[in-house]
Order: C-alpha cells, then structure tokens, then sequence
C-alpha cells in the first residue's frame, strides 16, 4: 500500500513538471513569435521609409528634368501664353501651366503627397519660386 | 529495470518513453524558438541599419544640394562624419558596425557619392556597401538644378 501511495505521489510530481515544461515552452515560443513579429513590423517600416525616399527623389528628379526641358526647350509649350500643356514624366503625366514665363506643375511622389513647383524661366536665367510637398487633396484643388 | 508482462509494459517504462518524448519535443521546440530569436536578431539588425542607412543617405543628398554640389563643402558641412576621402567628383565616408563615423581601416560600411555633371543639374548616387556582406545596403540616384549663377 505505502508503495503504492510513493507510486502515485511519484507519477503526480512528474505529471507537474511535465506540465510546467509544456507551459514554459509555450511562453518561450509566444515571446519569440512576438519578438519575431517585433522585428518583422520594425524591418516594413524601414522599407516604407525606403520606399518613400525613392519616390520622393524621383519626384525630384522628375522635377529637375521638366525645369531642365522648359529651360532648354526640349519640352513643347502651347501657342498661348497662358495655357497647359502634358508632358511624360518619369512619374507619369504632368501638367504644366503657364502663365507668361511662369511655369506651375505637380509631380506625383506618391498615393497621399505631391511635390508642387513653381519656376520662372527666361532665356537667360532660372528661378525656382517653390518647391514643396504638398498633399494630393491641396494638389488637386 | 523494464520487464514485460503478457505483452504489456510496465508503468515505468511508460513514463520513461514519455520522458523521453517530451525531451525530444522540448529539444524541438527549444530549437524552433532558438532559430526564431535568431531570426528576430537579424531582422532587427537589418532593418535598424537600413533605416539609419536612409537618414545618412537624405543627410548626404540634402548637405549636396545645399554645398551646390561642391564635395569638399559637402564633408566639411557633414561635421560628425570626419572620416572621408573625398575628389572633386566622389566623396567617400567611412563607418563603423553601428554605423558610426570610422576609419578607412575598420569601417565595414562605405558610402560612396558620385557626381555626374550636365548642362544644367548634376545627377548623383549615394551607395552604401556591406564591406563585410559585399552588398549594397541603400543607392539613391537623384537629379537636382545646378544653383547660383546665369546661364
């Protein structure tokens, strides 16, 4: 009987670290998913910021090439001195509007913000009036 | 001692064999989450040096700009990274692990900024390489107007 009983008392103690094992092996594996999925959310944000520097650089760089083009009038402009015109970006379609020897356009960075630029060009002289981010609401209005 | 008894175990021996699995679950799992951590460490790293690769990066472009594209102003103005080698085309700056300013002899990431000149704008790359790795961590290429001056 007492054997028994040292049996039984032997068999439970073994059945509480089995089950403590079992629990802190879930623990452990909870904290590494999280931890994973820490470092997993921390590494997209990064490649959201990575993402947005090159959209907005090549926004500049599209910019850079339309000031360029208007400049040495690689870009056709309308007849009317206060007109629109298209052009092919590396960022799409732009649209230029003139007013005399100012130039306005909206080059798209990305879904939500804009770069709006604002230029006179002469013959002889180039000056940017703006340079901004803008979001695409204020951009389209 | 395991003995059988008409084709039975003993209940020792259960206990053994299940000692024994839970062991080789628990090894298991402990090497899954083991692997995970690792996994974490890495990502984490990675994703720390490319953010702080991007700062350096839009630092570097923006100082550009602001020099006029010239590269000695351009080391001068990035103060806090003194180590450089710089020409009057390409400038290189030097860094550590964490991506500190470094000597040329320890740096294990380098970046490189060239610049290619037109009538008008310059057109530059910044490129940062894993020395150790031989990858490129981040390249930036950009246009930007030549400023001050008449055409």
């Amino acid at each position: 009987m007492s054997h028994r009983m040292k049996q039984n008392q032997f068999t439970l103690g073994i059945g509480v670290s089995l089950v403590l094992t079992a629990l802190m092996i879930l623990i452990i594996a909870c904290f590494a998913a999280f931890t994973f999925a820490s470092a997993d959310s921390e590494m997209k944000r990064s490649e959201a910021d990575r993402s947005y520097c090159d959209h907005y650089y090549a926004a500049e760089t599209a910019a850079t090439e339309i000031i360029t083009g208007l400049s040495e009038s690689t870009i056709k402009l309308p007849e009317d001195k206060n007109g629109k015109t298209v052009c092919d970006s590396s960022r799409g379609s732009v649209v230029i509007s003139r007013n005399e020897n100012t130039y306005t356009f909206v080059v798209p960075i990305d879904s939500k913000q804009s770069l709006a630029v604002v230029a006179r060009i002469s013959t002889s002289h180039t000056e940017v009036l703006q340079w901004t981010v803008v979001s695409q609401e204020i951009s389209r209005k | 001692m395991n003995r059988r008894f008409n084709g039975r175990l003993t209940a020792r021996t259960l206990l053994l064999i299940e000692l024994a699995a839970l062991l080789v679950f628990f090894c298991v799992s402990m090497g899954l989450c083991a692997n995970l951590f690792l996994h974490a460490k890495q990502t984490a790293e990675d994703s720390g040096i490319l953010s702080q690769t991007i700062v350096e990066t839009t630092s570097i472009a923006e100082t550009l700009k602001a020099s006029g594209g010239d590269m000695k102003k351009t080391a001068k103005r990035l103060r806090s990274r003194s180590w450089y080698d710089t020409d009057k085309n390409t400038l290189t700056l030097y860094y550590d692990e964490r991506l500190q300013p470094s000597s040329k002899n320890g740096c294990i990431y380098q970046t490189t900024v060239t610049k290619e000149s037109h009538a008008m704008d310059d057109t530059y790359t910044i490129q940062t390489v894993d020395i150790e790795r031989d990858s490129t961590v981040y390249e930036l290429t950009f246009k930007t107007l030549r400023t001050g001056g008449s055409k």
